[in-house]
């Protein structure tokens, strides 16, 4: 069982590419999102308040 | 058509139809991308010659057609803003921006990812990487305009002119393939002799495009929310981000 997850998470030797291709667009895209529905949540905190 | 861009260009309206849309995209969209890197992660077959590194082709290319399609999208938005005058087109594209560089350089960072073990260097010169690139300069230009001239109306026609502009580099980057002797392969799903890759790469590939499409229609949908409500609270910028 440990064998087999460690040869996924090897990927062949190819790990660092593979990894770091979807760990870098990921994070950025849902770091967007986060930061939009934060900003949104704000805003509509000061509607309600005005 | 005119009548119907009449009706939608309302902002009003257009959020009465956004809000709960908005929150079918963005549950739609992490669903579909879930179950799409797990179609993509251990589904999916190694490739023959490029082995596990195939994998990367499934972040890769949705990303690259997204930064198309969203290009494609800012440019006739700036159309209908500069032949018709409605201000909402100008904030569809200029919201769709931030997302379009982010996507387009996933699809640079990537490819110059998949690129080091297939080609044996991170980047080249050829002529499809070269455009993309100059994709990616093209973003930055409308994401500076953006925010320079955030208070002026100057800024909007120099935005949308730059959109109609960039415009051209569409259809290079698709054949630039075809045009020149490039190291990036010719096209395999979006071509005039039907598909030439594998249902069991092609069901991954398509899932995440789908996840990317209903991601991008949120993160719209919620930029233009926040747009309009600043407009109308007649908030200044800074007072917002503070």
């Amino acid at each position: 069982m440990t064998e087999e997850i460690l040869k996924f998470i090897s990927m062949g030797g190819h790990s660092f590419y593979i990894w770091t291709a979807y760990f870098i667009p990921l994070t950025l895209i849902f770091s967007l999102v986060i930061t939009l529905r934060s900003k949104l949540k704000r805003i509509k905190k000061n509607e309600t308040e005005v | 058509m005119l009548r119907y861009l009449h009706k939608y260009a309302n902002p009003v309206r257009f959020l009465s139809i956004a809000r709960p849309m908005r929150k079918a995209m963005g549950l739609l969209s992490l669903f579909i991308i879930l179950v799409g890197l797990v179609f993509a992660l251990f589904f999916s077959p190694p490739d023959y010659q490029q082995k596990e590194t195939v994998r990367i082709m499934y972040i890769h290319v949705p990303a690259a057609w997204m930064s198309l399609m969203i290009y494609a999208f800012i440019s006739f938005s700036s159309i209908v803003f500069l032949v018709w005058k409605f201000p909402l087109f100008l904030i569809l594209a200029k919201e769709s921006v931030t997302v379009g560089v982010i996507f387009t350089f996933s699809a640079l960072f990537t490819g110059s990812l998949w690129g080091k073990p297939t080609w044996g260097t991170y980047w080249v010169w050829d002529a499809r990487l070269t455009s993309f690139l100059i994709l990616f300069f093209i973003y930055l230009g409308l994401k500076l305009i953006k925010e320079s001239f955030s208070h002026s109306s100057k800024g909007d026609y120099a935005f949308a002119y730059l959109a109609l502009i960039g415009g051209f580099n569409l259809p290079i980057i698709k054949f630039s393939v075809d045009w020149w002797n490039t190291l990036h392969q010719p096209a395999s799903i979006i071509r005039t002799g039907g598909v030439s890759i594998s249902n069991e790469m092609l069901i991954p590939l398509f899932l995440m495009a789908t996840g990317f499409l209903f991601l991008f229609i949120y993160i719209l949908l919620v930029s233009v929310e926040i747009n309009l409500k600043k407009r109308k609270m007649g908030y200044s910028k800074d007072k917002i981000i503070n």
